[in-house]
Formats: C-alpha cells, sequence, structure tokens
C-alpha cells in the first residue's frame, strides 16, 4: 500500500482546530464550559444567506434556507450570554488567546502580521448564530520540525478562530444546537499539503498538538481537537473531510479517502476509453419510465406511484458496471450519486442498473428500462421514484454527478465518521465567502508586543520531557506518553502532593489506565482534576490501597460521586483507619490542656464533635464512641 | 491630507481594489487585494485581502515594493434561479427609505456597508416578497436616524401625507434607524391624522449584512402589516423576542426602545401591541381599540415642528443653571422626566418658579418609563404643581417631547397647556393596564 500512496501522489494538508482553556471565550467573559445538562433558554432563528462577493448567493446555503430550516438554539445561562445568542455586538478579542496564538505563531516561525483583521466566515447551517464564524488570520508561513520523519512540515496559515455551537439534534427541517460551545477560542494550524501518507499524517497531527499543549493553555477532553484534512491525489481536485476528532481515525480517514479517490480516478480512465465526454452526459436523455413498473413489485415504487409519484430515468452511456463498482470498502459510485440527490431534494435513495435485478425489480422490468431507452451493454439507466418535481430535479443532480465523474474526484466537502468513512456534505464553498468583521476595531501587534511574546516562548515539548525524565525518574516513553495524555499538570501537581507515591505510577495511571478506561467506553474527558487527585491522596494518606485506584475513578465517573463515597461504596477502606482514629484521640488528649481538664462526660462529647467534623460520614459514630470510651475510660484509670 | 500608506501606494500607481504582490523586506511575499482602510487601522498599516478571503495588515515600513498582478480567476458562482409565478391581485405598498441599517448592503470589496433601496434590489434580497405585495421604493434620505431632527419628522410626514394622498397604495413601510424610531413614529402619529392606511415603521437591530439579521422578518412582516392587516395607525413593527417567530406591532406614540442591541428592544409601554405577526404572515390580534382601514377616509396634515421644547431629565444634585439657560435660549416648552410619581428636588422649585413666570411651560413625565405620574401624593409633587407644572399622565417622556415640539410648531404657545393635557391619537391611557411591563404573547 505505502508505494501506491507514491504512485498515486497522495498528497495532504492537514487543518488542525485545538479548543484553548483562558478561562474566557474569545469575544465575551462566558467560561468556555461544555456542560453535560442541555437546559437553558430556548429560541428560534431563521438564518438568510446573505449575497457573496459575486453578488451571488451561495447555492449550499441558499438551498439550505429554501428547505425553511428552523433552528432551535439553547442557550446556558451559566455559560453563554447576549454575545454568542446574537443579541449584543462582541466584546473586544480575549488578549491571553491571542497572546497564545501569536507564541505558537512564534514558535513555528511564520510571520505575523502587523494588525490582526477580524473576518466573518459566512456559514448558514445554523452553527453560529451569528451566521458567521469569526477568524482572523495571525501567522503566514513558518514550518515545524518534525523529527520522526526527519523533514521540515510547513505551515500555510496560523488562525484565531470562535467556535461554532454544538450539535444537539437534527429532525427534518428543524436543527437544535446548544451554546456552550460556542465562541471558545481555537487556533487553527494549516499546514502544506506535503504529507504523502495516514502514517505521516498522524504524526504531524502529533507534533503539532504537542506544540498547542506546550503553550499551557490546550484545552483536553474529547472534541476539543479537530482535524480537517484536505486530500488529493495526481494533482487533482482537492477534497475537503471535516471534523477528525482522533488520531487513530484521521488514519483510517485518509485510507478511505485515498482509496475512494483512486476509485473514482479508475472509473474516470474506464469512462474515458468508453469515450464518454462531458458534453454527452449532459445530453443524456431523461424519460419518465412509470409506465414499465406499473406492476412492479418492490415497494417502495409501488407506493410512490401510488401516491401519484412518478418513475424518472437517465440513462448514462459508458456507465455500466462502474456505478455499482467499489472504491472504498462498501462505497461506490451509486451512492455517490444518492448522496448527491439526497441533499439536493431530501430524496433517501436512487436506482440503478448495476445493482438491479434486486429489491423487487425483475429482469423483465429491467430489459424493458434498457430497451426503453435503447441502452448499449456498456450504458448503464439510473432512476428514482418521487413526486414528479422532485424526480427530475434528483435525476439533474445525477447526472451533476456524473459528468464530474469524468474528472475523476470531484471537489467537494465532506464529513467523516468514528470508523474512518466520509460521506458528502456539501460543495465546496467558493474561496471567500469572507468579510470584515467591523465590529471589532484590528488589533496593531506592535515589535514590543512581539518581544514581550518572544519573553515566554512556547517550551520545545522535547525539553519538557527531558526534565520530567530527570527529575522523576520515568522512562521517556511514559513521559510522552503522559505529554501526549494532557495531564502533565496534574501530574506535577500530584507527584507534589502525594510524596510518597512512585511518580511512575502516578505516571502510567494517567498516561495508560486513565486512556484504557476511556477505551473501555467511561468517560473520561468529564472527570475533574480534583477528583483523581483525591483519589491519589487517599491512596497517599493509606485511606485505601494502590490497586483499587482504578476500581475507585471508575465507580466516581460511573456513579457522579466522590472518592469517599466510592471507597466506602466499594468497601475499599482500610480497616487499620480506625486506629489511625485511635491514636488522633490520644493525641488530642496529650497535646491539649483545655480538653484534660474538662469533666468526663463533656470531655466526650467534645471529642465526639472533633472526630466527627472529619470523619462524618466515613465512619459509624457508634464505634468512635466506643473508641472514645475506651480511651477515655483508659486515661481515668492510668 | 494623504497619509504614509496613500502615499506609498500613489507612488506605486497602484489603487485600493487592485490586484497586488507586495514584497517585504525579510524576503515575503504577498498577493492579494488592497482594501480600504477600516476606521481604526493604524495609519502605517496597509491592508490586503488574501487569496484566501482573509484580511491582513503589514506595516507599510516593511513593504520593499508593490507591483501590480495578475488576479486569480474566480469561478463564476452558481446563480440560483427562481421561477415562482407571482400571484395576482396583490396589495400595493411603498417602502419609504428614510435610513438605518435595515437595508443597507455590504460591499464585499471594500467591507463598506451602503444604504440603498432600488425594488430590484430589495426583491433581490427578499424574494419573497414578490408573493405579498406589490412593491414600490422610495427613498426620501438616507441618515442614521441619531441624526434626524424635527426638520425631518415633518419632511417624512408630508412625504407619507402625498403618498396616502395618492389612493395608490394599500399601506406605506417606512424604513428607519431604531435609535430615534419611537421619536419619528410618535412625530407621524400627531403629524398624519385621519389615516385610510396603515403606515408601518420599521428597522433593524442586528445588521441587514449578517445572515442573522432580524431585518428580513421584519420587513416582510411589516409589509404584511401594511398590505394585509385591518388596521389604520402608524405603528412600530419589530421582534416581540429574540426568536424569529413573531413580530409585535406597537402603537406609534406608546412604543419605546428599551435595550441597546436585543432584536425584541421595542416595547410598548403601559399597553400591550395592536397585534402579532407570526412567521408564517398570521396575524393575532391582542387590542381592539385601533382605527380600522377605510381607502375613502381622507388624512390630515400637521407637518410642523417647532425646536423651541426640551426634554430634560432630572437627577439628584441637578444644577439649576440648566434650567435657567433653557430660559435664555427661549425655550417655550419643557418635559422635565422627574422621578418616581413625578418629582424634583426641592432645591430646584424656586428656578421652576422662575422659568413659569417667564412663559415656560413645564410638563412632568417620570424616568420610571412604565407608569403614570400623580402629583398629588407627595407634598413635592403637590408643591410643583403650585408652581404650574403640569403633570402628563402615563404619556412616556419622548412622546411628550415630540407631542410639545408638534403643538407649539402647528398651534402655538397658547394651545400648549390644553394640547397637551388633551389625549389626541391615544399617546396616554386614561386606564392603566394589568398587562404591561411583560411581552404579551
Amino acid at each position: 500500500m505505502k508505494s501506491e500512496y507514491g504512485e498515486y501522489g497522495l498528497k495532504i494538508g492537514l487543518e488542525i482546530h485545538f479548543q484553548l482553556d483562558t478561562g474566557r471565550k474569545l469575544f465575551c467573559r462566558c467560561p468556555p464550559e461544555i456542560l453535560e445538562s442541555v437546559e437553558g433558554l430556548h429560541f428560534i432563528r431563521r438564518l438568510r444567506p446573505t449575497q457573496s462577493e459575486l453578488g451571488q448567493v451561495d447555492p449550499a446555503a441558499y438551498f439550505e434556507f429554501k428547505k425553511g430550516l428552523v433552528i432551535e438554539y439553547v442557550a446556558p445561562y451559566e455559560s453563554s450570554c447576549l454575545v454568542e445568542m446574537d443579541e449584543e455586538p462582541p466584546h473586544p478579542i480575549d488578549r491571553t488567546a491571542l497572546e497564545t496564538v501569536v507564541r505558537i505563531a512564534q514558535y513555528m516561525r511564520s510571520s505575523i502580521v502587523d494588525e490582526v483583521h477580524v473576518m466573518r466566515k459566512i456559514v448558514v447551517d445554523g452553527s453560529n448564530t451569528t451566521g458567521f464564524q469569526r477568524t482572523a488570520i495571525i501567522g503566514l508561513g513558518g514550518y515545524i520540525r518534525v523529527k520522526e520523519l526527519d523533514k521540515n512540515i510547513p505551515i500555510q496559515t496560523i488562525c484565531l478562530e470562535e467556535e461554532a455551537a454544538r450539535l444537539i439534534k437534527r429532525e427534518g427541517n428543524k436543527v437544535s444546537y446548544y451554546l456552550d460551545r460556542l465562541g471558545i477560542p481555537l487556533v487553527e494550524i494549516a499546514t502544506a499539503p506535503v504529507i504523502h501518507s495516514p502514517d505521516e499524517a498522524a504524526v504531524v497531527a502529533l507534533s503539532i498538538g504537542r506544540i498547542v499543549s506546550a503553550t499551557g493553555f490546550k484545552r483536553r477532553g474529547l472534541g476539543s481537537v479537530r482535524q480537517d484534512i484536505n486530500i488529493s491525489i495526481l494533482d487533482g481536485n482537492i477534497v475537503e473531510v471535516k471534523g477528525v476528532q482522533k488520531i487513530t481515525q484521521l488514519k483510517k480517514v485518509i485510507e478511505f479517502e485515498f482509496k475512494r479517490q483512486v476509485g473514482l480516478h479508475k472509473i474516470s480512465e474506464v469512462l474515458k476509453e468508453r469515450g464518454v465526454s462531458k458534453e454527452s452526459i449532459s445530453g443524456s436523455p431523461v424519460k419518465d419510465v412509470t409506465e414499465i413498473f406499473s406492476n412492479t413489485r418492490n415497494k417502495i415504487i409501488r407506493r410512490n406511484i401510488k401516491k401519484g409519484g412518478k418513475v424518472v430515468g437517465v440513462l448514462l452511456r459508458g456507465f455500466s458496471g462502474l456505478i455499482g463498482m467499489e472504491t472504498a470498502p462498501g462505497y461506490r459510485l451509486g451512492k455517490e450519486f444518492a448522496e448527491r440527490v439526497r441533499f439536493w431534494t431530501g430524496l433517501k435513495g436512487i436506482f440503478h442498473t448495476d445493482e438491479l435485478p434486486g429489491y423487487g425489480i425483475t429482469q423483465e422490468e429491467v430489459d424493458s428500462l434498457r430497451e426503453f431507452f435503447e441502452a448499449g451493454e456498456s450504458d448503464a439507466v439510473v432512476f428514482v421514484v418521487a413526486p414528479e418535481k422532485q424526480a427530475y430535479e434528483a435525476i439533474k443532480r445525477v447526472i451533476e454527478r456524473a459528468i464530474e465523474a469524468v474528472d475523476g474526484v470531484p471537489s467537494e466537502t465532506r464529513g467523516s465518521r468514528e470508523d474512518g468513512t466520509t460521506f458528502y456534505m456539501r460543495p465546496r464553498p467558493g474561496m471567500a465567502r469572507m468579510y470584515p468583521e467591523t465590529d471589532i476595531p484590528p488589533i496593531r501587534l506592535t515589535s514590543k508586543f512581539l518581544e514581550d511574546m518572544r519573553e515566554k516562548p512556547v517550551k520545545d515539548p522535547s525539553i519538557t520531557i527531558a526534565e520530567i525524565v530527570a527529575e522523576h525518574s520515568i522512562n521517556e516513553e511514559l513521559a510522552w506518553k503522559l505529554y501526549d495524555s494532557d495531564y502533565i499538570d496534574l501530574f506535577k501537581k500530584i507527584v507534589s502532593e502525594a510524596k510518597n507515591l512512585s511518580a511512575s505510577f502516578i505516571a502510567s495511571f494517567l498516561a495508560d489506565t486513565l486512556k484504557y478506561l476511556e477505551r473501555e467506553g467511561l468517560d473520561v474527558e468529564e472527570v475533574d482534576d480534583q477528583l483523581i487527585l483525591d483519589a491519589f491522596k487517599a491512596v497517599e494518606s493509606g485511606v485505601t490501597e494502590k490497586e483499587s485506584l482504578m476500581d475507585i475513578v471508575t465507580y466516581c465517573i460511573q456513579n457522579n460521586v466522590g472518592v469517599d463515597t466510592a471507597i466506602d461504596k466499594l468497601g475499599l477502606r482500610k480497616i487499620s483507619d480506625i486506629d489511625n482514629i485511635r491514636d488522633q484521640i490520644e493525641k488530642l488528649l496529650s497535646s491539649r490542656d483545655d480538653l484534660r481538664n474538662l469533666p468526663k462526660d463533656i470531655l466526650k462529647k467534645r471529642l465526639m464533635a472533633i472526630i466527627m467534623s472529619e470523619y462524618r460520614g466515613r465512619v459509624d459514630p457508634k464505634e468512635i464512641l466506643g473508641l472514645i470510651d475506651e480511651v477515655v475510660g483508659a486515661e481515668d484509670n492510668g | 491630507m494623504t497619509n504614509i500608506v496613500e502615499y506609498f501606494l500613489k507612488k506605486k500607481g497602484v489603487n485600493i481594489g487592485d490586484y497586488v504582490e507586495v514584497y517585504l523586506m525579510d524576503g515575503i511575499k504577498y498577493k492579494g487585494i488592497i482594501m480600504p482602510k477600516h476606521e481604526f487601522s493604524k495609519p502605517e498599516i496597509l491592508v490586503l485581502k488574501l487569496d484566501n478571503g482573509y484580511n491582513i495588515g503589514i506595516d507599510i515600513n516593511k513593504v520593499l515594493d508593490i507591483r501590480k498582478a495578475e488576479a486569480p480567476e474566480i469561478s463564476p458562482g452558481v446563480s440560483v434561479e427562481e421561477e415562482v409565478e407571482k400571484p395576482e391581485d396583490l396589495p400595493r405598498v411603498l417602502v419609504m427609505g428614510v435610513g438605518g441599517t435595515i437595508l443597507s448592503k455590504v460591499d464585499y470589496t471594500t467591507g463598506a456597508v451602503r444604504s440603498a433601496v432600488s425594488t430590484e434590489e430589495l426583491l433581490s434580497i427578499l424574494p419573497e416578497v414578490n408573493q405579498i405585495a406589490e412593491i414600490d421604493t422610495k427613498i426620501i434620505m438616507n441618515k442614521y436616524s441619531e441624526h434626524l431632527t424635527p426638520p425631518d419628522w415633518s419632511k417624512i410626514s408630508k412625504e407619507i401625507y402625498s403618498a396616502i394622498s395618492s389612493r395608490k397604495y394599500d399601506g406605506i413601510v417606512v424604513l428607519h434607524g431604531t435609535d430615534t424610531l419611537g421619536y419619528t413614529a410618535a412625530a407621524v402619529s400627531f403629524a398624519v391624522q385621519q389615516l385610510p392606511i396603515p403606515v408601518v415603521f420599521v428597522g433593524s437591530q442586528r445588521s441587514s449584512d449578517r445572515p442573522s439579521s432580524d431585518a428580513a422578518l421584519n420587513l416582510i412582516s411589516a409589509i404584511r402589516v401594511a398590505g394585509y392587516a385591518d388596521i389604520a395607525e402608524v405603528v412600530v413593527a419589530m421582534h416581540r423576542d429574540t426568536s424569529d417567530e413573531y413580530i409585535a406591532v406597537h402603537q406609534g406614540t406608546r412604543v419605546r426602545k428599551n435595550h441597546t442591541s436585543r432584536r425584541d428592544a421595542f416595547q410598548s409601554i403601559d399597553t400591550t401591541p395592536y397585534m402579532l405577526v407570526d412567521s408564517d404572515g398570521e396575524f393575532k390580534i391582542l387590542r381592539n381599540d385601533f382605527r380600522r382601514r377605510d381607502g375613502e377616509r381622507s388624512p390630515i396634515l400637521y407637518p410642523k415642528f417647532s425646536r423651541d421644547v426640551a426634554l430634560v431629565k432630572f437627577y439628584p444634585g441637578f444644577n439649576h443653571n440648566i434650567l435657567l439657560s433653557l430660559l435664555h435660549n427661549g425655550v417655550k416648552a419643557v418635559i422635565l422626566e422627574g422621578t418616581g410619581l413625578g418629582h424634583v428636588g426641592e432645591y430646584l422649585f424656586e428656578t421652576i418658579g422662575l422659568l413659569v413666570n417667564n412663559g415656560v411651560h413645564i410638563y412632568m413625565t417620570s424616568q420610571c418609563i412604565w407608569g403614570r405620574v400623580n402629583m398629588n401624593v407627595y407634598d413635592t409633587g403637590r408643591f410643583l404643581r403650585k408652581l404650574g407644572v403640569i403633570p402628563l399622565e402615563n404619556i412616556i417622556s419622548e412622546t411628550a417631547y415630540v407631542k410639545a415640539s408638534w403643538v407649539l410648531g402647528n398651534f402655538g404657545v397658547k394651545e400648549l397647556d390644553v394640547m397637551m393635557t388633551t389625549n389626541i391619537v391615544g399617546e396616554a391611557s386614561p386606564r392603566s393596564p394589568i398587562k404591561d411591563m411583560r411581552r404579551e404573547p
């Protein structure tokens, strides 16, 4: 496969987005918190595409609008305000986020702009309440050194952007978004298309992530990093795949996309061999073939015809065998036709002769269809069933996509799934759906400011690793794992607060065990640092055993309870605890004169109060009472 | 005076809008279009729009050379063909432009916002209007509403009167900036009376260059009211709440902008809106005390407004010399926006007495916004009344100011007291409704 990437000139450019945690959002003072509950003020909006530079409406945008897309927003009271609701102009930009991105740009030796101009990038799918995303170029050019590949990867742009709202659900023509995420600062780093394999892409993505981590402001957790991939073969059209969240997924997506593009390339070669041209396709005969299916056993067709729908087909000369040919695993040109049709008309599917007879459609019907269209052996027929207007519109889109097949890979924006498959999202937007955000004055980056930023450079990750290895005597591999887990700060905190535990134990728990729990489906991302710290402290103070740590953390996450409760519920509290309390009582009596001189009954009450204030809920009061009786009684006798 | 950037560009023979290559001292080269400057962009900065659509600012001191270059080919976008049949017998609506951002357009190369309302442009932005009404457009001025003055109210009133008198229209929509929209709506309510058709003021709070703007729904709904609603009043049509669901149709003399930026900034004060229009165009009537359409009815025009009126807000420590200066500057009527039920500090009593004795008419409204003044309850109120201050019930301060200006302009000072205390177009309500402060559905 490796050589195949080279053979087909696979070119990959990455656009990686990292959420920044600077304590606020980019254009308002709301906390950048992703919330668990979806509660808050509900409101409804409709976005209208504005006219583009050319005085024309972005067709994809206009189409969304024509579909009557209703957008429901839920604005949480704690982490959104009128700015997220687009009810108030943006506040001045978050300086910390700006500084962080400037520091990244300096590290990458990028040319930093002298004045930052915030732009509005039009997005009317509802993910931004305004209908645009605010974004600004901070740095142009530069590179990162990737040791593992022994090469420099050029950087194209480094941008500071605002994060979009979080999709909750999509139902028919209604889509719901939650505004907790909207406005969180993002740094977007785009590499040149110089990456030539999935493995290289993974290494580059990891390297860039490490640099962003080194700023100390990278947000962690699922969804805090998203990569868009620009991918092409043979210097052909660029396909943009959106929203890849994990490195493992990144590799799978590239593999899938590569296969798909190679498949499309092969299709285009066959088409050319068969003498098919764009012109010939655009003149393809489109016909109403409802009559042929008047007695069909296919339920969908029958039901639709009954409702007055029409079967409309098109003859695609030279396409036989190509529509049903697998390009990527489980993926075919026919599927691409269907995705296109669905996007533009909402129709769920299409039929084509490469997969017929089948689905209750008989050989006889296929024969008469072919006959009706006078289809030759190398020709295919694609047809749909729908209300007349919709059916013709669908066929128009099939022809459109078929024409693109002559060139091979069409330029488009695709979505990605966890398993690495990709799907058609929308046409690739024209280049500059952008205009200035007039509500934000330009920001001059003075040489003084840039000097100040150079005073706090982004620390090279390998130096951090060297320090950790030297200071805590853990091995380098584990140190990198820890680094990549984004738990470095927590690691340092635990090490300093639980001095008796070995650093390797702490590091491997954070880097390995938590990752393992995550793979097991536990929502590790949502865990509070404090909880993990508490768990380690419980181990250190001897409340529980080292071996119980994973069970305790798991229980805490699953049941949303604190460490103490988990220890009790799991019965993992060390018995020796009670002995500690006895020691404590004795210590109290010997060290505090004010207690010793009290009458015995009062003394017992006071001791009880002191002990219970510390151990409430973790010990049986009766047991403590017994313990006090024992100790105080002994005192008396002595 | 040219600045350094302009000088440099001139020297290099390139202009704003040109596609250029910019060579920097450190060997970097940028390509893009030279953009006009943002007002707050620093003087030494050259703004370039790169091929990827982003603007960046470049310090001109770092620039070695600028050369004109061949712009990359921009693939023509897909135009959206729309073949929809136009229904017949649509009502005819005049869309009159006064100003504001409601139909401003962005120039995408420069980013500048310009107001432009030709019928064609309006229909290209809001194609569905074609299904609602036959539209004529007329721009009578193009001002942000904070720049409007009483002479502008006169002009607007006369234009509306003449459009109504032409008997060509089923309704009139006035596009207006929101800052002083309430004032103008009140002014027209007094100036053009006995309307046969509705006059609908409309604005937008969120600029129309954004996909989320309230402009479209506000305007479409305003056109629906103008074309179809059985009402013949001066009204203001704006979002009822933050959702793009309901447009509230407020009475022109009883509406106030109560928020700097929200879509639902406009609220009816001490009353409910006349009606709502939902996003599908259905009317929901909330009141019945309005004049119905009657094409036969002839409007009456009283278009003059005097500038010898002041609207003064009282506050603790108010300097009495401010009132004295009004007297010295020939002000004939003062709307005093007092505290609570209609009070000012006792340290102003003497000056108020002096003004009244010198022929200045002083009227009291409340800075509480909601509620009625009553100057019988406390000593202060009673004393002010004895001094000659006249309470104005629950008329809102801005409307009181407009009304005084209108009475003085058309009827002279001797009619002031009688007319100010007479309810002329529903600007005050004899009853204080229970439902007021909330946005009633």
